[in-house]
C-alpha cells in the first residue's frame, strides 16, 4: 500500500488518500520489455518480443542464484556473490524473498544475519563494518538490476519496462516492497503477475489449452495452487491458494536437522547448520534420482548413507501441508478433481519424486511436466510483458484473484471482511463510516489482510485517520471510504465526503514496508535514514491509537449503564468494573510524557484485552438495538439470551462487495 | 482506445446485460461475465492516458463484483432483496432488515440452547441435516417469492435463512472441535 498526505476539500469530492505508484508517462515500446522470475533461491530473466516465443536469458546458466554480497565495495550478485559466502557469511544475503514485505517481529525463521535492531518496523540488515544497513527491498533490487543487465545485453538496448513475478499467496505488503524493488532497480513495472497464473500462461499458448487446469508451484521458499479456466485466450483464476512459507528450503532444513543428528552435532553453530543445509541440498537434489546417496562432510563430520525412502519420512509432513492446501483450492473454485482437464508442476522442488507422486495421487492423474519446472514461470513472465508492452499476441486476457481476503478492524479487534479472497481482481469495496457523537472529528481506521477473525491474526497493511470529520449529530456526517485492489492485488484508498463542505485532511500510514517518501528518496539515492523521525512518528501513532480505545472504551461503558436514575439501584457490572479499572492505567500512561511506543502499545493492549467482553456485548447488541430502536442498556437486559447471535453490524455501515453470507 | 463513460446506476443485472430475476442460466452468466471482462480489463489500456485507465479498472471492478455477487446463489437474492428495498445489511430504519417474530427468535435461541446439551457427534450431525433441509426449503421459498414479485416475503424469508446459517456454522464448529 502506498501512502500520500492529502488534503481534503469540497462537499462529495472524490479526494486521494493513497494513490497507485503513478507510472511513469512514457510510451510504452512494443518488443522492450522483459518477464522476471524473482525466485527465493534463484530468478531467471527471459524476453518474448514481438510475439515471438519466450527465451530464457543467459544460455547454460539462466539460473542466476538469488544472492548478493556486500562483502566489498562493489555489490555483486548470483555466483560471483557466493564466493564471498566463505570469508564473509553474514555480508552475503540469501533467500531474502522470505523478508520481503515483513516486519522484524515476523522474521520468527532462523537467518545468519544481524538485523538493525534500531528498525522497528522495516527489516534491515546489517551488512558493513560501518553499520551499513540494507532492506530487503534494495536487496531485490539489486537481483533485478544484474538481471535487466543480462536482457539488455540481449535485446541490445534497456529494456523499458518489466513484468515480475510474486508468488499468488503474496499479500499487499509483499507485492508492494517487489513492486519497490523494481522502481528501485530503474524498472517501469508493468505487472505484478502471479507465478502459477504465469505458468499457465506460457502452457496454455504452447498447448492451445481449453478447459480447467490446477496449477502446482513448489519453489524454494514458497508454495503457490491455482486452479484455471482456459477459454478463448481468457486465463480465469478460479481459486489461489498456499503459503508463503513452505518450499524446497524447508526440505533442505529437514533433512540438515536429521544430518546433523546422525553426525551427533547437538547443539550446532550457525556455521555448521548453513553447512549441512548445503549438504542437504545437494544430497536431496541427488536423491530424486538415486535410491541411496553417501552424505559426506569432513569438516562437519557427517558421514551416512541417506535413502530416498528416509528422506521422503523426512519430507512427508511438508508435502501433505501442500496437499491440504490443494484440496482447500479446489473447494474454493467449486470444482472436484474429476472437473480438471489437467494437473501442471512448476518449480524446482516438483522434481522430487514424492511431491510428484503425492500431487499425482491426490489429484487421480499424472501431472504435467513438459516445460522446464525452473523456466517456466520466466517464460509466462515474459509473454505478458511483451503483451503489456503493445504486442496483443491473439488477445490474452488474465483474470486473477486476490489470494486473501481484505478487511477492517472493528471494536473488540474483530475483524469485517471487505473484500472476499479470490475475489477477481481489480475489485472495490465501499463502506460509510458514521461518527458516533458530535464530539467526534476523528475516525482510525485500521486494514488488515487475512482469514482470521480477529485483527491480531491478520497481517496489518495499514493505519489511517479519517480527521476534520464535521460536527454533526451521530451518524450525521458520513465519509464513504473505497478500498480499490488493481490489477497486481495492490490496495488504494480514496474517500469521498458525503455531508459537509468541511475540509479534512488523512494520512495513510502503511504498517510494514516502505513509505512512497522513503522510496522516493532511495530512488534518489539518498539513503541516509532519519531514525529519530521514525521513533518519533511511531510514538505518535501509538498515542493516538491509544487515545483512540480510550475514546471507545468510555464511550462502551457509558452506553451499558443502566438510565432513568436506575443507577443506584443496579447491581454493579463486573464487566464495567474491569474496564474502569483498565481505564485509569491507560490514562496515567497516556499522561506519561516521555511515554514511548512501546509502553503506549503496552497500555492499549492491555486496557483492549480488559474491555473486549464490553466491546463484543456492544456489538451483538447492536443488531438488536437497530431491529427495535431501544437503547443498548434496554436491550441487554431485556434480551440477555441473544447475546449469543452473532454480529452482523460493527458500529458502521457497509457497502462490501458480495452480499451477505457467504454460505451458499 | 476508447471506452464509454462508467454508469454508476447501473445495477449488477444490467451492467452484466442478464435479465433481473433470481433464477439464471449460469452459462449465460460465465459468458457474459468473461466477455465483458475481456472488453475492459486495464490491460487492454495499458498505453491509454491515466484517465481511461482509470475508467478500466473501474470498469473492470464494476463487471468483477457483479460477477461475484450474482454467481452466489444466496449473494444473488440478497442482492434482489435489496434492490426491491429491503437492504438486509441496512441499518433498522426503513427498508431494513425485516424483524423476526419474537416466536421465532425464541425458537431460534431454545434449539441453540438444545444443540449445545447434545452429547455426541451422531446426534449433532442428524440435527445438522435436519436444520439444511429446513434451510433449503426456506431459501427455495424466498427465491421463488423473489421470482413472483414478493419482496416482502422474500426478504422475511432471507432474514429466516441468516438464522439459520448462522446456526449450520455453529453445529460445524462444534463437529470440528470434538
Amino acid at each position: 500500500m502506498t501512502t500520500k498526505g492529502v488534503e481534503i476539500e469540497g462537499a462529495g469530492t472524490l479526494f486521494q488518500i493513497a494513490e497507485p505508484t503513478a507510472s511513469t508517462s512514457k510510451r510504452r515500446i512494443p518488443g522492450r520489455a522483459i518477464g522476471i522470475d524473482l525466485g527465493t533461491t534463484h530468478s531467471l530473466v527471459a524476453i518474448a518480443p514481438n510475439g515471438s516465443p519466450p527465451k530464457v536469458l543467459g544460455d547454460g546458466e539462466s539460473l542466476v542464484p538469488s544472492v548478493v554480497s556486500y562483502a566489498s565495495e562493489v555489490v555483486s550478485v548470483g555466483e560471483v556473490a557466493l564466493e564471498d559466502r566463505a570469508v564473509a557469511p553474514s555480508r552475503v544475503l540469501a533467500s531474502i524473498k522470505r523478508m520481503m514485505g515483513r516486519s522484524v517481529e515476523d522474521i520468527d525463521f532462523s537467518h545468519p544475519y544481524t538485523l538493525d535492531a534500531a528498525s522497528e518496523q522495516v527489516v534491515r540488515i546489517v551488512v558493513g563494518g560501518d553499520s551499513k544497513t540494507v532492506s530487503p527491498v534494495e536487496v531485490s533490487a539489486e537481483i533485478l538490476r544484474h538481471l535487466a543487465g543480462r536482457a539488455s545485453a540481449a535485446l541490445g538496448e534497456t529494456p523499458q519496462g518489466a513484468v515480475i513475478t510474486v508468488p499468488a499467496y503474496f499479500d499487499d505488503a509483499q507485492r508492494q516492497a517487489t513492486k519497490d524493488a523494481g522502481r528501485l532497480a530503474g524498472l517501469q513495472v508493468y505487472r505484478l503477475l502471479a507465478e502459477p497464473t504465469a505458468a499457465a500462461l506460457a502452457y496454455g499458448l504452447d498447448k492451445g489449452g481449453q478447459g480447467c487446469f490446477a496449477v502446482y508451484d513448489l519453489g524454494g521458499g514458497t508454495f503457490d495452487i491455482s486452479v484455471l479456466r482456459l477459454r478463448d485466450g481468457v486465463f480465469q483464476v478460479l481459486a489461489t491458494g498456499g503459503d508463503s512459507a513452505l518450499g524446497g528450503d524447508d526440505f533442505d532444513r529437514a533433512l540438515a536437522r536429521h544430518l546433523l543428528e546422525q553426525g551427533g552435532l547437538d547443539s550446532p553453530t550457525s556455521a555448521q547448520i548453513s553447512a549441512a543445509q548445503a549438504l542437504a541440498r545437494t544430497v536431496k537434489e541427488a536423491l530424486s534420482d538415486a535410491e541411496s546417496v553417501h552424505a559426506r562432510d569432513d569438516a562437519l563430520g557427517v558421514a551416512v548413507d541417506v535413502t530416498r525412502e528416509r528422506l521422503e519420512e523426512l519430507i512427508r509432513p511438508l508435502v501433505r501441508r501442500s496437499v491440504r492446501a490443494c484440496r482447500k483450492a479446489l473447494k474454493d473454485a467449486g470444482v472436484v478433481t474429476s472437473d480438471l482437464d489437467g494437473v501442471v508442476l512448476v518449480g524446482g522442488s516438483t522434481r522430487v519424486p514424492l511431491v510428484a507422486r503425492e500431487v499425482g495421487a491426490f489429484f487421480g492423474r499424472p501431472p504435467l511436466a513438459d516445460i522446464d519446472p525452473d523456466r517456466v514461470v520466466a517464460m509466462g513472465a515474459a509473454i505478458q510483458a511483451d503483451i503489456l508492452s503493445g504486442n496483443p499476441r491473439g488477445d490474452v486476457t488474465l483474470l486473477d484473484v486476490v489470494p486473501l481476503s481484505l478487511g477492517l478492524e472493528t471494536m473488540g479487534g474483530i475483524v469485517e471482511k471487505i473484500v472476499p479472497r479470490n475475489a477477481t481482481i481489480p475489485i472495490a469495496a465501499r463502506q460509510v463510516f458514521t461518527n458516533y457523537s458530535e464530539q467526534q472529528t476523528a475516525m482510525s481506521i485500521h486494514v488488515v489482510q487475512g482469514e482470521r477473525e480477529l485483527a491480531d491474526d491478520c497481517r496489518s497493511l495499514a493505519r489511517f485517520e479519517l480527521q476534520g470529520i464535521p460536527r454533526l449529530p451521530p451518524s450525521m456526517a458520513r465519509v464513504e471510504v473505497t478500498f480499490q485492489l488493481d490489477a497486481d492485488a495492490l490496495l488504494t484508498v480514496t474517500a469521498r465526503e458525503l455531508m459537509t463542505q468541511v475540509k479534512q485532511t488523512v494520512e495513510v500510514v502503511p504498517t510494514y514496508g516502505l513509505s512512497e517518501v522513503e522510496i522516493e528518496q532511495m530512488v534518489e539515492e539518498s539513503y541516509d535514514y532519519a531514525g529519530d523521525d521514525y521513533a518519533a512518528r511511531s510514538t505518535a501513532e501509538a498515542r493516538v491509537e491509544l487515545g483512540r480505545v480510550i475514546l471507545a472504551v468510555e464511550a462502551a461503558i457509558e452506553e451499558l449503564t443502566p438510565q432513568d436514575g436506575a443507577q443506584a439501584a443496579a447491581p454493579a457490572d463486573p464487566d464495567v468494573g474491569s474496564a474502569k479499572e483498565a481505564l485509569v492505567g491507560a490514562r496515567s500512561v497516556m499522561d506519561t510524557g516521555g511515554a514511548d511506543a512501546k509502553m503506549l502499545n503496552a497500555a492499549r493492549k492491555t486496557l483492549e484485552s480488559a474491555s473486549e467482553p464490553l466491546a463484543r456485548r456492544r456489538m451483538e447488541a447492536a443488531l438488536l438495538a437497530g431491529m427495535s430502536g431501544k437503547t443498548l442498556s434496554q436491550v441487554e437486559s431485556s434480551m440477555d439470551e441473544e447475546q449469543k447471535l452473532a454480529p452482523r453490524r460493527g458500529a458502521h455501515e457497509a457497502e462490501t462487495v458480495g452480499e451477505g453470507d457467504q454460505h451458499a | 482506445m476508447s471506452l464509454a463513460a462508467v454508469d454508476p446506476a447501473l445495477d449488477h443485472f444490467a451492467r452484466l446485460g442478464l435479465p433481473r430475476r433470481w433464477s439464471l442460466d449460469s452459462g449465460a452468466l460465465q459468458d457474459a461475465f468473461v466477455a465483458r471482462a475481456k472488453e475492459v480489463h486495464p490491460d487492454k489500456y495499458s498505453d491509454a492516458p491515466p484517465n481511461v485507465q482509470a475508467r478500466a479498472r473501474t470498469h473492470s471492478s464494476l463487471i468483477n463484483e457483479a460477477h461475484h455477487v450474482l454467481k452466489d446463489p444466496l449473494r444473488r437474492a440478497t442482492y434482489l432483496s435489496k434492490l426491491a428495498g429491503f437492504d438486509l445489511d441496512g441499518a433498522g430504519e426503513a427498508g431494513g432488515a425485516p424483524t423476526p417474530s419474537q416466536t421465532f427468535l425464541l425458537e431460534m435461541m431454545e434449539r441453540r440452547d438444545a444443540a449445545e446439551s447434545l452429547q455426541n457427534d451422531a446426534e449433532r450431525e442428524a440435527l445438522l441435516d435436519e436444520v439444511l433441509r429446513e434451510r433449503g426449503v426456506t431459501f427455495q421459498g424466498a427465491v421463488a417469492a423473489l421470482d413472483a414479485g414478493g419482496s416482502a416475503a422474500a426478504a422475511e424469508a432471507l432474514v429466516v435463512v441468516r438464522y439459520l446459517d448462522r446456526f449450520v456454522e455453529s453445529l460445524e464448529e462444534a463437529l470440528d472441535d470434538v
